[in-house]
């Protein structure tokens, strides 16, 4: 049998491997792009669907809830792999440590299928924070090195958003933003009494055609996935766009289990298992670039054990599985605003999208604060949603209770912050050999560690989210305090993580290993730390920018 | 983590689901209190061959006097207003759905709570759940609808679980959603205008904003 050496093997088609097979693909290389879901098309989507068409009402049934996580029981999503089955993708955590892994996807365009888009450049300072506060290492570029790759991938994607011009979210290119709902208006007031400024969150989700692509019709129905294409997705935008290029091989429901490497310690390809048939191959390439998502590229290495790499894949430096940070999440507040009490229900569910304070907190020039480094910023979402999720947050029951739920609706905000998590070693993963998935590959054991910079933050945080609402002049119906559990916003980074010195980071700054320079990973693992803003617009930036290197190295035979 | 909150789930969003389950396993405590006059036998699943409703619906997991006492108390929790309640709403169907489908324990512990609510209402009233007056049964349910002082009391862990159960069945159904609330979402919107009240606007959010359309 003919064995078939690739350019380039992608492992992984969400937002970050997807952006790897556009550009590779569009500069002539011959790519393989292995995922280990299923395939998907649009008439899948069951986008605009109702709770009670289905037996569970959307949320599943108990038993398929403790079988695969409540995420991957939801039966408006019912396509396999939407959210990974924990049956057959368990992981471990330690007792009395959780972490949340439901949020990950096993199907091709991985999480783009059902993300919250939200789009927010990475501030200069998110670069260099061990230079500004001593904390972690600094990013191997700048911000002014990404730039022009943020502009286009916001260009490609299609973002909307304000012009805020303000150092903590860089302007970029934006579409025109959604007219704000009646909370908004009133939240942006509130947010100027406090000294702040509210911004719609910048999203990737058109307000205008874009690129072939419709316009966001407003349906609200996000979460279900786009039957229009309107919100960006890998098989949406970035795939047809590789495809058409003749030089993308797909094959899907390629489970990889870990990368192969010569005598020479180079990387020559992937072994994998048939998602179905579990059936073992093997795929080969000159260069091998990782995008299963954060965990899942690091599960990859740490599996990928061989005589010049014992301790997972280029790993000499022994950072590899360290340093994991997931946004923290210190509580939300749900209050309601005595303006729009009792008043009209519109349909705001429809523009499906909410509202941000950017961070303020130990930005350039401005006093630090005392407490804790970094910042956070403060998301504020509200407006009458399809359900009443404030119903079980009021007291009592009866007439007056029905009552109080249909006023409120209208009125209900929910303010949460998201901060920054710190870089710390004590935060990792590692292969438990004991306990493999369904295929038969070692999975993790992932052990977060919190910092007190967390907690320290938190309270800071929740402090400045009562201050907002007092500003509003809003009641509050119900606070939590606590910090979410880590992984729960799903907004995984490190472990993998690049920098100049080979000694501390895994990866360098073009995302190559240090040890095997034909190995990239372009997606989250990356990350040295983790800034407070959503990272997928940087994850496309990063690998687009990595993606344009790689290519420039082969032309030049480099690799 | 993009909470697309289009649909309700299990998540944090609508309620802290881990409490949830505390809740529910601590109920099954409740059996300590009760389980003299209700021995586990008979709490369970006992169907007893009954009359058929006219669309050919039974519970699969209630008896059916469970299901009157339960659709009893959900109707008292959502009632009929100016919209239908949860009785019209069928609540008792989709609560008996889940719940035939809950693990053992939780079925168990639903089942003792809503046994001790028996026992509760005929040593207050002496009449069952469903025998006692409409006053009756509210005074019963305002009683366990407050925590105790330590807030632990099972009791109310029952009615907040129960409440919980009504409350999604209700808000999830079509009387709910499209009656009720009167959702206006998940149809095509030609042009997105958000909020036109001029008593809301904020003109300094429209400034500063090159490249956005003004309303």
């Amino acid at each position: 049998m003919s064995r078939k050496t690739y350019d380039v093997l992608i492992v992984g088609s969400g937002a970050s491997g997807g952006i790897a097979a556009k550009v590779l693909t569009e500069c002539g290389l011959d790519t393989l792009l292995l995922e280990a879901g299923p395939s998907i098309s649009r008439s899948d989507y069951l986008t605009h669907s109702f709770p009670y068409d289905f037996p569970f009402r959307g949320r599943g049934s108990p038993s398929k809830i403790r079988k695969d996580g409540a995420r991957a029981a939801r039966e408006n999503t019912p396509v396999k792999g939407w959210y990974a089955e924990l049956s057959e993708n368990p992981y471990i955590t330690p007792p009395n440590n959780p972490f949340d892994w439901q949020y990950r996807s096993r199907i091709l365009g991985g999480r783009t299928l059902h993300w919250g888009r939200q789009s927010l450049r990475f501030a200069d300072y998110d670069f260099k924070p061990a230079s500004i506060d001593g904390q972690g290492i600094d990013w191997p570029f700048g911000y002014e090195e990404l730039e022009p790759y943020y502009d286009k991938v916001e260009d490609y994607i299609g973002v909307q958003g304000f012009y805020e011009n303000l150092p903590q979210i860089p302007d970029g290119k934006f579409q025109p933003a959604f007219a704000y709902n009646c909370y908004e208006h009133l939240m942006s007031k509130a947010a100027i009494k406090m000294g702040r400024r509210l911004t719609a969150l910048r999203i990737a989700q058109l307000s205008r055609p874009h690129r072939g692509r419709p316009a966001c019709h407003c349906c609200g129905s996000c979460g279900s996935g786009c039957d229009i294409d309107a919100f960006f997705t890998t098989p949406a935008v970035t795939l047809p766009d590789a495809m058409a290029t003749g030089n993308l091989t797909l094959q899907t429901d390629a489970v990889v289990r870990h990368v192969m490497v010569n005598d020479e310690a180079r990387a020559t390809g992937v072994g994998y298992f048939n998602r179905l048939t579990k059936s073992y191959k093997e795929a080969f390439a000159k260069v091998v670039v990782l995008a299963g998502s954060t965990l899942e590229s690091t599960r990859i290495m740490l599996n990928s054990t061989s005589r010049h790499f014992s301790t997972g894949l280029a790993n000499s430096s022994g950072v590899l599985g360290h340093y994991l940070m997931d946004h923290t999440e210190p509580g939300t507040v749900w209050a309601t605003l005595p303006e729009l009490t009792g008043g009209a229900i519109l349909n705001e569910d429809g523009k499906s999208n909410g509202s941000y304070i950017p961070r303020w907190h130990n930005l350039a020039n401005e006093k630090p604060h005392p407490d804790f480094l970094r910042g956070y910023g403060i998301m504020v979402k509200g407006g009458a949603q399809i359900y009443p999720g404030h119903a079980n947050k009021i007291e009592g029951f009866g007439a007056g209770y029905k009552r109080r739920v249909k006023d409120f609706h209208p009125a209900i905000i929910r303010v949460y912050p998201r901060g920054e998590a710190l870089p710390n070693h004590d935060s990792f993963v590692e292969i438990d050999k004991n306990v493999v998935d369904a295929w038969g590959i070692p999975v993790l054991r992932i052990n977060y560690a919190r910092t007190d910079n967390d907690f320290k933050m938190a309270k800071q945080a929740m402090e400045d989210v009562f201050e907002l609402v007092d500003h509003a002049g809003a009641e509050i119906l119900h606070v939590n305090d606590k910090l979410a559990e880590p992984g729960n916003v799903a907004h995984e980074m490190g472990t993998a993580r690049m920098g100049q010195n080979p000694r501390t980071s895994v990866l360098n700054g073009y995302n190559q290993a240090h040890d095997i320079d034909n190995l990239l990973v372009v997606d989250g693992a990356g990350f040295p730390s983790s800034s407070c803003q959503n990272p997928t617009l940087t994850f496309m930036a990063v690998a687009w920018r990595a993606s344009e290197h790689l290519v420039e190295r082969l032309k030049r035979g480099e690799l | 983590m993009p909470k697309n909150s289009s649909f309700p789930s299990a998540s944090k969003d609508e309620g802290n689901s881990r409490s949830t389950v505390d809740r529910r396993e601590a109920i099954k405590v409740l059996a300590a209190g009760t389980s003299t006059f209700f021995p586990l036998s008979q709490l369970a699943h006992s169907r007893v061959v009954t009359p058929v409703p006219v669309d050919g619906w039974v519970p699969h997991f209630f008896t059916k006097q469970q299901d009157k006492i339960v659709t009893a108390i959900a109707e008292l929790i959502l009632p009929e207003t100016d919209t239908p309640g949860a009785k019209t709403a069928q609540v008792n169907r989709h609560i008996d759905l889940v719940l035939s489908d809950e693990t053992e324990k939780v079925q168990r512990g639903f089942l003792e709570g809503l046994a001790w609510l028996e026992e509760r209402s005929r040593d207050l009233f002496d009449a069952g759940f469903l025998e006692a007056t409409e006053a009756q049964q509210t005074e019963l349910l305002t009683e366990i609808s407050k925590p105790s002082k330590d807030g632990h009391n099972l009791e109310h862990l029952f009615f907040l679980d129960i409440k919980e159960r009504t409350v999604f069945a209700y808000y999830t159904s079509q009387i709910g959603i499209h009656q009720e609330l009167e959702y206006k979402g998940k149809t095509p919107v030609p042009k997105w205008n958000g909020c036109t009240h001029p008593e809301h606007q904020n003109l300094t959010s429209q400034k500063n904003t090159q490249g956005v359309e003004s309303e």
